[in-house]
């Protein structure tokens, strides 16, 4: 194995980049097994048994994967199930499931960022991580590498690591130089020159053609005039080479964009306790505002991911309604929220990232801009602070303002906003007016209208004279109305969201009465329908005066 | 028991004397305007001038007050929100926020009143103790100067932690209780350390005159039955005839006012002397 070069040796330009490339080959009965395992019902499946997955296509079950012992019987992905039984009896298969292995490999990716926060699927069995500047922690690549498969292997999972200086070479590296997978900082050329052209990610025809012409290592290609390769093999080839050594450049698409502004803290030993966390945090928040302050950015979120011993991350966090770059405020968020972590079997690293930034406001006007009210800037601050307290512990959209909708169905005259910068709602309009003496709507409006019994009226059309609401019988004293609103007929267009016939709000019109009964409760009743002799009458109860 | 040096014992004695002395003929006025040290009292009005003469200039800022609905109203709390809203209207710069663990609060109907919903913070909590600490965690925080919280159970501990929260940053707490358990009201005579506390009950409605039957114009009547420092009181409010039609049309509301006594009802008011410590058996909802 090569250890890395110290960085007094390393010659290499400062834009030099290493790569480690993950393969997994077996990671779809992998998997299987230790689903297996877990389950204690089931008896275990010896390790060397041959498992294969199973999947149809045309009608036909073909092994999709096997694992190590069955591809060494020759059981490979391609063969028939059918075949593959007649040739021995009790092999173990089960149906494939490519879509949560492919879950589980983005559960993996997310686990993997423990060693970088840059980490990229890569096909359906492995991971490409970017490890520039990452593997001094590890005391070198070597440790990196050594580290991540001890705790893969630990777990059952067969897997093969190799780093090199570029995607294309650390691929190579993983899956077909088994002796030597790291390869030195610029030595990618040397050493790939003796792998097999397979290493260059090119399909199974043109690698065939290329062995055809006794082309069978890579370094077969590096004498040849690239215009005759690129006139008989055609473009991907070239651009292939070119990738693994590279010359051209390859995108590399994080499954995570790393958030920007993070701080972290190794502990030597595993810590568990509240007061540790706590500490930490601390630590954390007090170097990250001082970060987004230097930048003159506010955390509009922030998350504390606590890496477990046992693979897992645990987390809390917190949303911020206006922009911060105080330690205390964000130490005071998270510390409400530390008895959430579960520590499992202990926490090795703490990370304190901010997924949303916005620039700091320095007067942090607008929160109540028109207002008529004269308060200090120092009020809206602590309003925001107040906000958050109140939002993180009682849940988000659970602090809020009223803002008018344009609808005159009155549950829906109303909706909850954002807290903060209301200025961007729509005002409500002023109704007390001159012509209109009095607008009248209730100050409670129950969730659903409840259906009113043993109603009396006069005449089908008039108010009642008594009800029954939640078993108590109301006699009206007094009643005025009715005033009539009619179901907004253009949202019936949406199936969907309208209402079904039978409930009440989906009766087309509606006779609003308000009504007072003998001790001076005044309601909100309404009529659903329009009268017809031959259906009763029926009535909701939809709201409550003062 | 060891005996203690004479000279300073009888030095202590005399100190004690004077001590004593000086409480029992009570604190020279110089000395002390009452507890809340280095604060001066500020008040709320109401705008009902006898109201807030009545309770010495309005309700009492930095403060607790209690108001609970009577009847059947303590499930619902219309009256108590009503009397909230009003206290709004009339100190619209007053950043308030209204916690509750029933959202039923409806937008149109403060904007009916003249209130702008908007410049109210909602909170919606999930339990009762949630209630209790949004309350306090808003007073403490000296963001908002008026506090508005539906509680249903408020014991004295509790209303004394809410006061201190009140007084910490000069923030007004108005609990309006609401019993969450259907026909299980009435708990409203719970001792509190609120400085005022409110029972209102719903009137019949006064018709607008002779010639216009219906619905009149809503009347309340309210019930101050517990005062600190001052005798209970009980008016009658209602809502003008034509709302408030200020030169500034930001003032704009339905501001309640005092209803004049009609005779018979000042008569009943007489018999139900308010000096009378006044009990849930004896409070009747007056008949229509």
């Amino acid at each position: 194995m090569t250890a890395s070069p110290s960085p007094a040796s390393n010659t290499a330009p400062l834009q030099a980049k290493r790569y480690l490339s993950l393969w997994l080959p077996h990671w779809s009965t992998d998997r299987w097994r230790q689903a297996q395992q877990g389950r204690a019902t089931k008896k275990p499946v010896p390790a060397e048994a041959p498992v294969v997955a199973i999947c149809t296509a045309a009608g036909r079950r073909l092994i999709s994967a096997a694992n190590e012992t069955a591809m060494r019987l020759g059981f490979i992905p391609g063969l028939s199930l059918a075949d593959a039984l007649a040739r021995r009896p009790g092999l173990i298969h089960f149906p494939a499931d490519p879509m949560n292995d492919a879950r589980a490999l983005q559960r993996l990716a997310a686990w993997a960022l423990r060693f970088s926060p840059l980490v990229m699927r890569d096909g359906q069995d492995g991971l490409l991580i970017d490890i520039t500047g990452c593997a001094h922690l590890w005391k070198g690549e070597a440790g990196l590498r050594q580290d991540m498969l001890d705790r893969l292997q630990q777990h059952g999972y067969s897997c093969r690591i190799g780093i090199a200086d570029t995607i294309g070479a650390a691929w190579a590296a993983a899956r077909f130089a088994e002796r030597s997978p790291i390869m030195p900082m610029g030595g990618h050329r040397k050493s790939l020159a003796p792998l097999p052209i397979d290493a260059l990610r090119i399909d199974l025809a043109t690698a065939e053609a290329l062995r055809r012409l006794g082309l069978r290592r890579i370094g077969d290609l590096y004498p040849l005039p690239r215009a005759a390769i690129a006139s008989r093999f055609g473009r991907p080839l070239l651009d292939r080479l070119d990738q693994s050594l590279g010359d051209l450049s390859e995108p590399f698409e994080a499954v995570f964009a790393p958030p920007p502004h993070r701080v972290s803290q190794i502990f030597a030993e595993p810590i568990g306790t509240a007061e540790d966390i706590r500490r930490s945090v601390d630590l954390l928040a007090e170097k990250l505002a001082a970060q987004l302050a230097e930048l003159g950015l506010g955390a509009r979120r922030v998350k504390l991911s606590c890496y477990r011993l046992d693979h897992q991350v645990s987390e809390i966090g917190i949303g911020l309604s206006l922009p911060s770059a105080k330690a205390a405020h964000l130490i005071d968020l998270l510390a409400r929220k530390i008895e959430q972590i579960d520590p499992g079997p202990g926490i090795e690293t703490t990370m304190l990232s901010a997924g949303k930034v916005e620039a700091l406001r320095q007067s942090q006007a607008g929160l109540d801009a028109q207002a008529p009210d004269n308060h200090a800037e120092g009020d809206d601050v602590a309003l925001a602070g107040l906000i958050d307290r109140l939002g993180n512990r009682l849940g988000v959209g659970k602090v809020y303002r009223l803002a008018p909708v344009e609808s005159h169905l009155p549950e829906r005259a109303a909706a909850r906003i954002s807290p903060v910068r209301r200025g961007q709602a729509a005002a409500w309009p002023r109704i007390v007016t001159a012509s209109t003496a009095c607008y009248w709507r209730p100050l409670r409006l129950l969730d659903h209208p409840e259906p009113v019994e043993d109603v009396i009226a006069l005449v089908p059309d008039d108010p009642p004279l008594q009800f029954r609401w939640r078993h108590v019988l109301h006699r009206v004293r007094a009643s005025a109305g009715p005033e009539r609103i009619v179901w907004e007929w253009w949202r019936e267009i949406d199936p969907q969201s309208a209402p079904p016939r039978t409930s009440p709000s989906a009766q087309p019109v509606r006779d609003y009465y308000r009504v007072e009964n003998e001790t001076g409760q005044r309601f909100w009743l309404y009529r659903a329908g329009l009268y017809r002799p031959e259906q009763p009458a029926r009535w909701f109860l939809h709201g409550l005066f003062a | 028991m060891k005996q203690a040096d004479p000279i300073s014992s009888r030095e202590r004695l005399t100190v004690l004397r004077q001590q004593l002395a000086g409480r029992l003929v009570g604190p020279s006025p110089q000395e002390q305007p009452a507890p809340p040290a280095g604060r001066s009292l500020r008040y709320l009005s109401l705008g009902l001038p006898p109201i807030d003469a009545h309770i010495g200039g309005g309700l009492v800022q930095g403060a607790l007050h209690e108001i609970a609905g009577a009847g059947a109203d303590a499930e619902l709390a219309l009256l108590p929100a009503f009397f909230a809203a009003q206290v709004m209207l009339q100190h619209r710069n007053q950043r308030a926020i209204w916690i509750a663990a029933t959202p039923d609060l409806y937008g149109p109907g403060l904007q009916a009143q003249g209130l702008d919903p908007t410049r109210l913070l909602l909170v919606e909590s999930r339990q009762e103790v949630e209630s209790l600490w949004a309350v306090e965690e808003a007073a403490r925080s000296g963001a908002v100067s008026l506090v508005i919280g539906e509680i249903d159970l408020l014991d004295l501990t509790a209303s004394r932690r809410l006061q201190l929260a009140a007084e910490e940053k000069n923030c007004t707490i108005l609990v309006l209780r609401r019993s969450r358990l259907l026909g299980k009201g009435g708990k409203h005579r719970q001792p509190s350390a609120a400085t005022t506390r409110w029972l209102i009950s719903s009137l019949p409605s006064r018709p607008i005159d002779d010639h216009r039957p219906g619905l009149g114009l809503p009347c309340w009547h309210l019930h101050l039955w517990r005062q600190r420092n001052g005798p209970p009181g009980g008016w009658d409010v209602t809502l003008p005839e034509q709302p408030a039609l200020q030169e500034q049309p930001a003032l704009q509301g339905q501001y309640w006012q005092l209803r004049a006594a009609e005779p018979q009802r000042r008569a009943a008011m007489a018999a139900n002397d308010d000096s009378k410590p006044f009990t849930s058996k004896q409070y009747r909802a007056p008949a229509g």
